[in-house]
């Protein structure tokens, strides 16, 4: 069930939300809680019921060994459950990737499992390590498990974030003021979900086309044709997960809930260490809160900031995806901010226009890895790129121009203000009626007009 | 203005807004899906237009259907003004597409006949080539993109704006694809001569499923009383001696298929030999030139005893 899907937005949603705040104004708000429980659990297991299991064994085991740690403050039982999460995710997501190469190094022939992803593991998984770790330390106060089962499952971040910490979702499930209806945040949230909901069905899914198109066909690009392939994901993939990301933003809203932003315009920044302070923002907290700073961060000189720098990443990449490809993307990501590292140590600095165009040149650049389902696709895509490609063949990348506006908009909005600022400027006025009106409206055209496409990151 | 006042302005603002794109949509009916009956012609996708007119202009209009490829989609219908023909030919259509329209038209009321084109491409390969076809661009024609996309291409046909890509009278309101001028790229002779270099020019293979869906489309129109006749398509004389006994295997198989359910004629055969060796009636390797579509469709109707079956 997409967000962007017809039962999602005019059954679940609505259904869930009257319900959610029937039960709190009339009965209570325990029972309430329990309704956003339940309805969460449904909206995981609409995908694949057999894998509620799985996200209900995961709760069970980490608040357990959560409340043992906050007690014994043991590291044997923090690394038991650090490595049981991180086995089950291993399991899921990268047994036959191990098994591949085991077969490929050493020339034997282990069969595939052939497992299929339980969806939104990989955000779940980081979620509960990163309390687990917290318990230990003891940063966890007491609460309830229903409310710790609400934060983990809340639907509108469970299957691609944002990665929300508890110590930011605990206190609000407790607040019994988010028990009342409250139209400021409906209206703010109706109006950030829309707004997700155009970058997502609007621009995303018309990007997808020439995307999907160029990739699959990588063998027959002209070398313009690639880069336009290649620009046109990096939109594709900004306005998909940062649209899914103020979709769930809006959602959350909607029952008074915050939950973090993921995205400040990324493709602004001067420098790759500023990209990851403005992409996937709460995947670099989790990464520096419980991987760089354990490592030693920068306190342990500078060779093992260099090295801390590049492990993170490089672990980063692996999380995306068990592929050499996501391996080497997290590599090149890790060994960029070294080099950007050294370049602030000598001081060096261009003029902010050309730190931008060369940021943004390698993110795009190293997307071809992201993207690219095999390594033969990388290397042709980075061929057509960098060596020019003479080849003569009949193929057109692009068939039509009806979607030029859509282009152009994109590039705009690129580079324009983002959702977070123009959310944070938001006023019950006659201008914001008029936007609220217009965006709904392109939103059911658009709606209406096509066969939903998946959110890129649910596959991570 | 409050929070809870904005809010409730902007649903019915929104709620009035779509309510009045949707009335517009309703009312400019350019598929016939709610009240035109008459003269709809095709200005965008021929498969989802095909489709959509399929759900009622169809039906309610025309007496039969010529069925097929590319290779029927250009025979024009409106020329026998003794019959009512519908021309559901779809470019690049396989079995499976071409089935799921002529099923949207017979289960709001049968057709007296089917005019079916037999070439091996039709059966060739089974399933959804594009997403144009589903039940979801019935709801789109309330208003979506490629709706608005629709209305642009009528525009631009109406005024010939871009003639080369989108001709005026490309289309007619008998379902005729008049794409002649789009396809031709050489002169016959050469295309042939191209193609008879070509070892995969013409595959006669028949898909295991798509065999299947033709027969289910065979079955289903007999037990609706319509009457079939099935013309195998006229393949330029040099290509079909070329691929003889693949084209024999596929015509001795859909024969059997036919059985005497349906009319047969096959074009192929001696008796239209003047018109195979004939380069004239085509416009390049299969599809053909109007001297040519005028004969075979006059020649089906003629051949099959349509207009008395009819009348």
């Amino acid at each position: 069930m997409l967000f962007s899907s017809a039962e999602f937005i005019f059954i679940f949603l609505p259904f869930t939300f009257f319900i959610y705040f029937f039960l709190a104004r009339r009965f209570s708000f325990f029972y309430a809680k329990g309704w956003l429980l339940l309805a969460s659990l449904f909206f995981y297991a609409y995908w694949h019921p057999a894998n509620v299991f799985i996200i209900i064994f995961s709760m069970v085991f980490n608040f357990f060994m959560g409340s043992r740690l906050s007690q014994s403050k043991s590291k044997i039982f923090l690394i038991f459950g650090i490595v049981t999460n991180l086995g089950v995710l291993f399991y899921y997501k990268y047994a036959d990737f191990f098994l591949a190469n085991i077969n490929l190094i050493t020339g034997s022939s282990f069969s595939l499992l052939h497992i299929i992803l339980p969806i939104g593991i990989s955000f779940f998984t980081f979620q509960q390590i990163a309390f687990l770790v917290d318990s230990y330390e003891g940063k966890v106060p007491i609460f309830p498990f229903a409310d710790y089962c609400l934060f983990v499952t809340y639907f509108p971040q469970l299957i691609a974030g944002p990665i929300v910490h508890h110590s930011e979702m605990m206190p609000q499930f407790l607040d019994i003021n988010n028990r009342n209806f409250n139209y400021d945040n409906l209206t703010k949230g109706f109006f950030i979900f829309n707004m997700g909901l155009a970058k997502k069905i609007v621009i995303a899914d018309t990007m997808a086309i020439i995307v999907n198109r160029g990739y699959s066909n990588s063998g027959l690009l002209s070398s313009l044709e690639t880069w336009f392939t290649s620009i046109c994901y990096s939109i594709q993939l900004y306005f998909d997960f940062s649209g899914y990301s103020d979709m769930a933003i809006g959602l959350a809203l909607l029952f008074n809930i915050w939950i973090p932003i993921n995205f400040n315009s990324p493709y602004k920044s001067q420098n790759i260490q500023e990209f990851w302070r403005r992409w996937h923002i709460t995947l670099s907290r989790f990464l520096r809160d419980y991987l760089y700073i354990p490592l030693g961060g920068s306190k342990s000189g500078e060779f093992k900031t260099y090295r801390n720098l590049f492990v993170t990443f490089l672990l980063g990449g692996i999380w995306h995806g068990a592929g050499w490809t996501f391996i080497i993307w997290g590599a090149l990501h890790g060994l960029a901010l070294i080099i950007n590292r050294v370049f602030n140590e000598l001081k060096f600095r261009l003029p902010i226009s050309i730190s931008i165009l060369i940021t943004l040149f390698f993110v795009n650049v190293t997307w071809v890895f992201f993207r690219a389902n095999t390594w033969e696709v990388a290397v042709n895509m980075l061929h057509n790129m960098f060596i020019k490609n003479d080849s003569i063949n009949s193929f057109v990348l692009i068939t039509d121009y009806y979607n030029l506006p859509i282009w152009v908009i994109a590039v705009i909005l690129l580079f324009g203000k983002n959702s977070n600022e123009i959310a944070a400027r938001f006023k019950p006025n006659g201008m914001f009626l008029w936007k609220i009106v217009l965006l709904v409206l392109v939103n059911a055209l658009f709606l209406n007009s096509s066969i939903s496409q998946e959110f890129l990151y649910f596959d991570f | 203005m409050s929070f809870r006042l904005f809010f409730f302005r902007s649903l019915i603002g929104s709620t009035v807004s779509i309510i009045i794109l949707i009335c517009i949509n309703i009312w400019i009916d350019l598929y016939g899906l709610y009240w035109r009956r008459e003269g709809i012609s095709i200005y965008s996708d021929e498969r989802t237009s095909k489709y959509l007119l399929a759900h009622r202009y169809i039906p309610e209009n025309f007496d039969g259907y010529i069925l097929g490829p590319s290779l029927s989609a250009n025979l024009n219908p409106k020329e026998i003004r003794e019959l009512k023909i519908y021309n559901l030919s779809m470019l690049g259509a396989n079995i499976t597409e071409q089935k799921t329209v002529v099923d949207k038209a017979i289960s709001l009321k049968s057709p007296k006949f089917v005019i079916i084109c037999l070439h091996p491409y039709l059966t060739v390969d089974h399933g959804m080539k594009t997403n144009m076809i589903n039940q979801q661009q019935y709801y789109g024609a309330l208003g979506s993109v490629w709706l608005y996309k629709s209305y642009l291409l009528k525009i631009v046909r109406t005024h010939n704006l871009i003639p080369g890509k989108y001709p005026k009278n490309q289309f007619n309101d008998y379902g005729y694809n008049d794409y002649d001028d789009l396809l031709t790229t050489m002169p016959v002779e050469d295309k042939i001569r191209e193609q008879m270099q070509r070892s995969d020019a013409i595959n006669a293979s028949i898909d295991s499923t798509a065999l299947l869906e033709f027969r289910s489309l065979i079955e289903e129109l007999v037990s609706k009383k319509v009457t079939i006749i099935a013309y195998f398509h006229p393949i330029p004389f040099p290509i079909h001696q070329k691929y003889l006994n693949p084209l024999g295997d596929y015509k001795s198989k859909m024969v059997n298929e036919l059985n005497t359910k349906a009319i047969v004629l096959d074009f192929n055969s001696s008796k239209y030999g003047f018109f195979t060796k004939d380069f004239t009636n085509y416009i390049d390797h299969g599809h053909l030139s109007k001297k040519g579509q005028q004969f075979l469709l006059k020649e089906i109707i003629k051949e099959s005893g349509l207009i008395k079956t009819v009348h």
